[in-house]
């Protein structure tokens, strides 16, 4: 609006007589005046030179000489008192300046009262044509002004009306949509923080039954070791016995068959074995249950991405064993990577779990890890159905699931790709139909951290 | 804004009287027609009025030569005050050389005179006149009735504007030349800087508000 074309708005600015009067304004006036008597009437301009004229017209159509030289040498002042017996001359003014002379000439024989009156008579008509023309032009002039710039001012609020009434029509029509899909995006977040809280809560509570069960695992495994040694002295004690031939007796020998002492010694050294194994089992996953839940670092720290995987494999041990599952690790040299391991780990792990049940058996996940410049790539691959490409666009969405009801919350991928985005990477899928799923994860090794906001924190 | 023609010699000025509806804009210029002498100011145009109020504008332009031979004209205007003539109070501000608000100094049109001025400084703005440059004074007029704002709070609220005040009845001729010569004087002042004109037209300041401010043969008298 205010950029708005400027009128140039100078009212009736140099306006010479020429633009003020016409010959149809004129030219009867000064008719009339020579019917009345005179022998010419002339208007002229500003330097004296005829402009209209009527009667008997000097060849040069110009003021008397006297007249010209005092123009000529700017003696307005005394111009008026130049009148002569047989002609009157006036100048003709307009806001103020001399624009003009009227003059009027008469023949000798004329009363000069009469040519007086005559003079005065036609200079007032003239002077109010003028004066009316000047009004016109300069209501005109405004007018038009005014009226212009009234209506470029309208169209630049009938401009600025559409463009609202546009908007606000936009808005009504999307407002239902938008409403959808702000309530969706406040029942995923809300969906996220739940997940997020439980698996929180499970890494306490992992951790917690981890160091519970630690202490007590400690003393079993150490006193089985200690009862193998026993063992081995008592069983000694027997072979000394049993190899005196002398001191063996019916009742010796009956004994020891009926309490099956031979195969007790040789069953014992197996038990023990197993029950040592068994307890160095449940240590394993005491450790790695430990390393899974990070419950000592909740904030970023260095990390090893090769660590993490083994860390996340070891938990998934008896998913693996009872699916029996094959595990192909091709780890590559990987540089540290700064972010929290518990929430590098929990990405792995949704994708491993699915890995696992990608199909009923023969499962081989194969899990590459290399470094392509400032970035980690991790690529995590099954053998399994593959996912049909018309859901792959949907498997990171939440509550997205092929599980059926009850089995699944359809959170884990979905939780992956927040974290993932978290530090600023990305997860690819490639998959085909009974050829497996292929997860490519990219994480930037330095540089950007910290981006997405955390629902983790 | 000035409009210079250099080599006709020529220089068109313009002065707006703006301020509030019925504060006294024509009659400032009625009594300055009547009071100065005739001599280089021509009649006074009154375009059309209903019930004495301007509808368009008013307009005194008066005339003279600069001893440099410099033409110069200087058209006097007043703005129609009521509100819904906004759009004529743009066009005639547009250009404008020199600005004299004439306000009401009755206690009751006080608002108005405050809306007037905002109205005057978005006007001003719109048509791109610096409100900090422009010659611009003040006319408390109507002093002489009754239920008035008081000339030591016109002088408080305007005091550190810088902008100078003056106390008027235009009806009584008062005030009306004092404030006219101040507002030619000032204008003097804005052109010189540009125009150079006592340098190149022999033009001085008191020759400038004497040409355009000269009392009436009879009046000097008295």
């Amino acid at each position: 609006m205010e950029q708005m074309d400027r009128i140039d708005f100078s009212l009736g600015a140099d306006m010479g007589l020429k633009d003020i009067l016409s010959a149809p304004d004129v030219l009867p006036l000064l008719k009339a005046m020579v019917e009345a008597g005179a022998d010419l009437a002339a208007v002229t301009d500003d330097k004296g030179k005829f402009l209209w004229s009527e009667g008997n017209i000097p060849d040069n159509r110009e003021l008397p000489s006297t007249v010209m030289e005092a123009i000529t040498k700017r003696d307005h002042k005394n111009l008026e008192t130049l009148s002569r017996v047989n002609w009157r001359l006036s100048a003709i003014y307009h806001e103020a300046e001399p624009i003009g002379f009227f003059f009027v000439s008469a023949p000798e024989a004329l009363n000069e009262q009469f040519l007086s009156n005559l003079m005065d008579t036609a200079f007032t008509g003239l002077n109010i044509i003028i004066r009316n023309i000047v009004k016109r032009v300069f209501t005109t002039e405004l007018h038009t002004t005014v009226v212009k710039r009234s209506y470029e001012e309208l169209l630049e609020i009938n401009k600025n009306l559409t463009a609202s009434e546009k908007k606000y029509k936009e808005l009504a029509e999307t407002l239902e949509q938008r409403v959808i899909e702000r309530t969706e995006e406040l029942k995923r977040a809300y969906t996220r923080l739940l997940q997020q809280e439980k698996m929180a809560s499970i890494g306490k509570l992992a951790a917690g039954v981890a160091h519970e069960i630690n202490n007590p695992m400690g003393f079993i495994y150490s006193n089985l070791n200690t009862f193998w040694k026993y063992i081995k002295n008592i069983d000694e004690m027997l072979r000394f016995y049993s190899q005196e031939s002398g001191h063996r007796s019916r009742e010796s020998e009956e004994l020891r068959k009926k309490l099956k002492i031979d195969f007790i010694i040789n069953d014992i050294h197996g038990l023990i074995k197993q029950s040592v194994d068994g307890a160095e089992r449940i240590k394993n996953i005491v450790v790695n249950l430990k390393d899974f839940s990070h419950i000592d670092e909740a904030t970023d720290s260095e990390m090893s991405i090769n660590e993490e995987m083994d860390n996340t494999i070891g938990v998934l041990s008896h998913e693996i064993k009872n699916r029996s599952a094959e595990i192909a690790k091709q780890y590559g040299q990987v540089a540290g990577f700064y972010g929290n391991p518990g929430l590098i780990c929990q990405a792995f792990l949704n994708i491993l779990l699915n890995a696992l049940h990608s199909r009923d058996d023969n499962i081989i996940v194969t899990i590459k890890t290399e470094q392509h410049g400032d970035n980690a790539v991790i690529s995590i691959a099954d053998n399994g159905k593959g996912i049909p490409s018309e859901i792959q666009s949907r498997i990171f969405e939440p509550f997205f699931t092929t599980k059926d009801v009850g089995k699944g919350i359809g959170m884990g991928l979905t939780v992956t790709y927040d974290i993932i985005s978290r530090y600023g990477g990305n997860i690819e899928v490639k998959s085909e139909p009974e050829k497996g799923a292929t997860f490519v994860i990219t994480l930037p090794l330095n540089g950007k951290r910290e981006t997405g906001n955390g629902f983790y924190e | 804004m000035i409009e210079y023609d250099e080599i006709e010699q020529r220089m068109v000025l313009k002065l707006v009287y703006y301020g509030p509806a019925m504060s006294g804009k024509t009659t400032n210029l009625l009594r300055l027609h009547d009071i100065l002498a005739i001599e280089g100011r021509g009649d006074l145009m009154t375009l059309d009025t209903k019930d004495d109020r301007t509808i368009f504008f008013d307009l005194l332009p008066f005339f003279f030569t600069a001893p440099g031979g410099l033409k110069i004209k200087v058209k006097v205007y007043t703005v129609p005050g009521q509100v819904r003539h906004d759009a004529t109070r743009k066009a005639v501000l547009t250009r404008a050389d020199g600005i004299a608000f004439i306000a009401d100094s009755q206690i009751s049109e006080s608002a108005n005179n405050v809306e007037s001025f905002e109205n005057l400084e978005k006007n001003l703005a719109f048509v791109g006149i610096d409100i900090e440059k422009i010659p611009l004074i003040i006319q408390f007029n109507k002093r002489d009735l009754k239920d008035i704002i008081s000339e030591d709070e016109i002088h408080r609220a305007w005091e550190s504007t810088g902008i100078p005040v003056f106390m008027a009845s235009a009806l009584y001729g008062q005030g009306v030349l004092e404030t006219f010569r101040r507002l030619v004087a000032l204008t003097y002042d804005y052109i010189d800087i540009r125009h150079s004109l006592k340098e190149k037209h022999m033009l001085t300041k008191e020759m400038f508000v004497d040409n355009l401010a000269r009392l009436s043969a009879d009046l000097a008298e008295q």
